[in-house]
């Protein structure tokens, strides 16, 4: 800005010099004559005030765009979550099945008898080997764990 | 009027207290720190009230009784943390909101005493209760700007970001420190971001070229 733009001529402050007295540019000096014309002249103090609301507004911008950005990564984390949940769940589930199949086939292959034609047909498929079948259900748990999760 | 280097260069000189210091021995009682304190974020709290609307010559004597208040707390005890220029900005906008509030007051029953076509608007008379914040800034204006922000480069982000952040954010000298550029291209870098910002709030944005 150059000199006399904000002095006793009456000719008012530029936006330049107003810009840079919000943002705090100026020296004591020049802070002194901007205000110093300010205080007399509304149309300045106006574009002033205009000028200050836009540096607050700024801050807010930053604010904002600040917290969004630490939200941003939420719907990531929660996906990661979800995926881990449902593969603890999957492996728990084979556990499961496997405990299962092997309370149901060990106890009528003990005692000989067969109490429905579903225990038959479990007996027929997988009695002679149990232990065997339940460790196989919890390895392909693992890989597909591996698999999910890689 | 050209645009001065030092103003705020407080934190790049030899010896001088760090700004964490400074609140330290002001939270202990020590009036030489809080005098450098005032010294260093007066400024941005009467900015932050000629934001709301305030006039230049009251938003310095509210300022300053923001201060005194400030002081006050202080010994009486009752100032345990002491974040600025962000607290100072707080207690100046209740005191600007205490002021419209007890004028509006003052106003409506002076003006009980009027002719009726002598009366404002309901307009005209300021609304103590708008939130400051979003007399600001529309979501509209928000969301504009937070996009340009968003498609600068990354290193004026992050000045940008310095800034205006925290509340008052660092001086362009201890900015400078950080990301070791010098002030003048700090401040350039502010400079252009807010164009661009100024564009987008405004409506304006196809006017400005990104930086």
């Amino acid at each position: 800005m150059s000199q006399g733009q904000h002095g006793e001529a009456g000719r008012h402050v530029t936006a330049d010099a107003l810009e840079a007295y919000v943002m705090g540019m100026l020296d004591d000096i020049e802070v002194a004559e901007v205000e110093r014309h300010v205080s007399k002249c509304s149309v300045c103090e106006q574009a002033l005030m205009r000028e200050a609301t836009l540096e607050m507004a700024f801050e807010r911008v930053v604010r904002e765009s600040g917290r969004r950005s630490e939200r941003a990564p939420e719907p990531a984390r929660r996906v990661a979550q979800l995926r881990s949940g449902a593969i603890a769940g999957g492996a728990v589930g084979a556990f499961a099945m496997a405990a299962a199949v092997i309370l149901w086939v060990v106890p009528a292959s003990t005692h000989g008898g067969v109490s429905s034609s579903f225990g038959a047909e479990v007996e027929a498929n997988v009695g002679a080997q149990p232990y065997a079948q339940a460790g196989d259900a919890a390895d392909d748990s693992r890989i597909t764990d591996a698999r999910d999760g890689g | 009027l050209a645009r001065s280097d030092e103003p705020r260069a407080t934190a790049s000189e030899p010896k001088a207290p760090t700004h964490d210091e400074l609140c330290a021995r002001a939270l202990a009682g020590d009036m030489a720190a809080w005098n450098a304190l005032v010294q260093r974020h007066n400024h941005r709290v009467v900015v932050s009230l000629l934001g709301r609307g305030m006039g230049l010559d009251r938003a310095k004597d509210v300022a300053q009784d923001a201060w005194m208040r400030l002081i006050e707390q202080q010994r009486e005890g009752r100032l345990k943390t002491l974040q600025l220029p962000g607290l100072a900005i707080v207690q100046a906008g209740f005191l600007a909101l205490e002021t419209v509030r007890r004028e509006t007051r003052h106003e409506t029953s002076w003006r009980r005493h009027e002719p009726i076509d002598a009366r404002p608007e309901a307009g005209e008379v300021p609304d103590p209760a708008i939130d400051a914040e979003a007399r600001l800034l529309s979501n509209e204006q928000l969301a504009r700007a937070e996009a340009v922000l968003a498609r600068c480069s990354p290193s004026a982000r992050k000045v940008f970001r310095l800034v205006y952040g925290n509340d008052g954010g660092m001086s362009h000298a201890e900015v400078a420190d950080v990301v070791g550029l010098s002030v003048q291209r700090v401040r350039q870098i502010v400079c252009e971001v807010r164009k661009l910002l100024r564009a987008a709030v405004e409506g304006d944005e196809a006017k400005v070229v990104k930086p």
